[in-house]
């Protein structure tokens, strides 16, 4: 007699769900034999209204740890609409995440305006707080942008991560709570699963390095010993060496020359190799004052040793 | 105006003067339900399914569409036929009673759903799936008087 048997079959989704505010209608047909006559019955018309599933889903996009350090880090993330009805999401970014060696700062929430997964300062356009997506249709997914800052003074290595969360913009709550009428065409709205709220970690690795200068002089004399007197010239030699997981950029070597001596021109040297005193197109530069050499980018676990001379004044 | 008034008056006397059916009063009364299946965990910790009234219903919910039947004539209905169209937004689900009869072609043809077969995009022949039934039907040769009755079928909302 057609009564249903197995239950508790899952809940599964479809790819395409309906859309909220769908009125579904079912009418039986009936027919028998009166005497001879086939008569029709027709049967009242239910009636289902679809209501509005509020389903976000959040993506972290970075693959695996982004390397950050100190200064401005941008992660990505993906909200999607994974409801039946269109919906704008409330987003969050949490810094503070238990088990973080270092906490980084919020600067801004951006949407990927241009579409093309790179943030574009000035381009992408930054949502004002509190921060809201635009309304996105079911099956719709948005690319955010979170701009952070990274302090100062992390250590190589050191991990951080921050919580990103999508609520609907209807609203969240326990698994199947219901906002009456909130939903689209009338309809209700009701948390899916999710609760109506979507969370994604951005994780972060500092690849930081350090520049370590050690200075030493070698003092010769015009009697051929090494002793520091008037007319003697004292030869420096300043090893710069980087350690950590990151290149240094623009790394510029300066360095005073003592009172009472003087430097002596043409003395200034890289790696062994002569740099002029004028600045000019090498590295090097030389003044009565002081001396410069600009090592540019240097790669982690490199040293370079920048060597000049002053002679002690008579 | 005058004119148009008494016309309009006359056609409304027209409209109520004539019966609007032919036939006797039907013994047979054919009611349709929806209803809401949700599993529910008891006191006791156990899972079970009820049915509810369904105020709230979401994609992947799963319904019973169904008629009741009541003959409250005085003699028998031979030959009871009742057809449901399978409406656009839900999809009948692989437990409903393997006898029903089902079209999945908008109810041109009809069997039983282990009978049938749909032709796929590649032109290849293969049994119909649950998801696929357009129409169900039941076929009752006879349902005496004061008899009354119910039939259904599962559907997951799409």
């Amino acid at each position: 007699m057609g009564i249903a048997g197995a239950i508790g079959v899952s809940a599964a989704k479809a790819a395409d769900p309906t859309p909220a505010g769908i009125v579904i209608e079912s009418t039986a047909q009936a027919s028998y034999d009166d005497g001879g006559i086939t008569r029709n019955v027709t049967s009242n018309t239910v009636q289902v209204r679809v209501d509005e599933l509020l389903d976000p889903v959040a993506t972290a996009l970075d693959a695996g740890s982004l390397e950050v350090r100190p200064g401005p880090a941008v992660l990505s993330f993906l909200v999607s609409n994974a409801g039946n009805g269109p919906e704008a999401f409330n987003l969050e970014v949490v810094t503070s995440v238990a088990g973080n060696a270092f906490d980084t700062t919020l600067d801004s929430i951006a949407v990927d305006t241009n579409s093309n997964a790179t943030y574009d300062p000035g381009i992408d356009q930054i949502l004002s707080a509190p921060a809201v997506t635009e309304i996105l249709a079911p099956g719709a997914s948005l690319t955010i942008f979170v701009i952070l800052s990274v302090p100062d003074g992390i250590e190589d290595g050191a991990q951080s991560e921050v919580s990103f969360v999508a609520r609907a913009a209807t609203g969240n709550g326990a698994p199947g709570n219901v906002f009456a009428g909130a939903g689209e065409n009338g309809s209700d709205a009701i948390a899916g699963l999710s609760g109506g709220e979507a969370t994604a970690i951005g994780q972060m690795v500092a690849t930081t390095s350090i520049v370590a200068l050690q200075k030493s002089g070698t003092v010769a004399d015009p009697f051929g010993g090494s002793a520091a007197v008037p007319g003697a010239t004292i030869t420096y030699n300043i090893a710069a060496s980087v350690t950590g997981s990151a290149q240094i950029d623009d790394l510029v070597i300066t360095d005073q020359i003592p009172p009472g001596t003087q430097y002596v021109a043409g003395s200034l040297a890289l790696d062994g190799t002569p740099l002029s005193d004028v600045a000019d197109s090498d590295a090097g530069e030389a003044t009565p004052d002081a001396i410069t050499v600009n090592l540019g980018t240097v790669a982690s676990g490199s040293s370079n040793i920048i060597t000049f001379a002053v002679l002690i004044a008579e | 105006m005058k004119l148009l008034l008494t016309i309009a008056s006359t056609a409304l006397f027209t409209a109520l003067a004539t019966p609007s059916a032919a036939e006797p009063p039907s013994p047979l009364e054919l009611t349709g339900f929806v209803e809401l299946e949700r599993a529910v965990t008891d006191e006791t910790g156990e899972r079970r399914v009820e049915r509810i009234e369904p105020k709230v219903v979401v994609p992947g919910d799963r319904l019973i569409f169904g008629t009741r039947f009541a003959n409250i004539g005085t003699q028998p209905i031979e030959r009871f036929v009742v057809s449901n169209p399978v409406p656009a937004s839900v999809s009948v689900t692989p437990d409903i009673d393997p006898d029903v009869l089902v079209s999945v072609d908008g109810g041109k043809s009809w069997g039983r759903l282990g009978e049938l077969e749909v032709v796929d995009a590649d032109g290849n022949r293969r049994a119909a799936q649950a998801s696929e039934i357009t129409n169900v039907r039941w076929v009752l040769s006879a349902i005496a008087s004061g008899e009354t009755g119910q039939l259904e079928f599962p559907v997951t909302v799409r």
